[in-house]
């Protein structure tokens, strides 16, 4: 008995090679450097929090794009992916808000 | 376009079946996706109780140098784990092996980091029935150190699979789910790192 399973496939990309996963690395460490500097900076006021945010999310997306595949993987795990992040952010909205926390 | 993967029976074992490494994957994705919700209920109740220390100790006791050392272990846990995807790739098992255990070490030196953080802190009186505070952050950060924990046991179990030639050809995705787990602990760690420390100091 023959089973068809259908993907969408990604356009093709050359998966990063060794050199190209410690300049990764390196971009990390230095974006991690920079947020501990920034948690330091209390004259920024609003700006510091909001861009440790961004920068958190920078981080997340480089991890999950480059170290775990998802740029060059099916599109199918990005989206299980998206839908669990969508679902993280629903909850943080939930729990805060039913709890005026906002 | 459409990539059309058809499974007929040849009488090969269905575990090493090539469509079956397709289906471990979606499931790998699947219960990731369900951790993401997991631990944004963790964090989210983190974020509700930052304030409720209760008269007890509170973010003061943070040593973000401290934890900022470990973020960067971890972080670099992810570098190497991808280079023993890599090495997996081009069938070399030397390098696998090498940089799998790297990965496993890095992380228990994680561990250790966060076991010698939770110590300092219940000696200065945080434990986890001090205050709504102390609890929702030994459980946010202590589910997470668990689920590092289960990962370095999977890191070594693949080691010591490889070193006994138990990880035959047809089981290069066993490294590479042991993969996505670690990198997910990593991406966990990145938003505990901002939200629970960074943004409370």
């Amino acid at each position: 008995m023959a089973e068809t399973v259908v993907h969408e496939p990604r356009p093709h990309r050359p998966h990063p090679k060794p050199k190209d996963y410690w300049i990764i690395a390196l971009i990390l460490a230095v974006i991690t450097a920079v947020e501990v500097a920034l948690s330091y900076m209390d004259f920024l006021g609003l700006a510091g929090p909001t861009l440790l945010v961004i920068m958190a999310a920078a981080k997340f997306a480089i991890v999950a794009l480059w170290f775990m595949h998802l740029r060059f993987d099916r599109k199918l795990y990005t989206r299980f992916m998206l839908v669990g992040i969508i679902g993280a952010l629903s909850m943080f909205a939930v729990v805060l808000a039913t709890f005026s926390a906002f | 376009m459409t990539d059309v993967v058809v499974a007929e029976g040849h009488g090969e074992p269905i575990s090493t079946h090539p469509d079956m490494n397709v289906v471990r994957k979606t499931a790998m994705w699947v219960f990731l996706g369900s951790e993401c919700i997991l631990f944004g209920s963790l964090i989210a109740t983190f974020l509700l109780y930052r304030t409720e220390t209760r008269g007890g100790p509170g973010p003061e006791l943070f040593d973000i140098p401290f934890t900022s050392a470990s973020s960067f272990i971890l972080l670099m846990s992810s570098l190497t784990m991808v280079l023993a995807h890599h090495a997996r790739e081009r069938r070399d098992p030397r390098q696998l092996r090498i940089w799998l255990l790297a990965t496993a070490l890095l992380g228990a030196t994680f561990l250790a980091g966060q076991a010698f953080e939770f110590t300092e802190f219940v000696e200065h009186g945080l434990t986890l029935s001090t205050s709504p505070f102390g609890s929702s952050f030994f459980v946010a950060t202590g589910f997470h150190g668990t689920h590092v924990a289960v990962g370095v046991i999977l890191l070594l179990a693949t080691f010591f699979m490889s070193l006994t030639g138990r990880l035959r050809e047809g089981e290069g995705m066993n490294v590479e789910l042991v993969g996505l787990y670690w990198h997910f602990v990593d991406v966990v760690w990145i938003v505990i790192f901002t939200v629970v420390y960074l943004l409370q100091v």
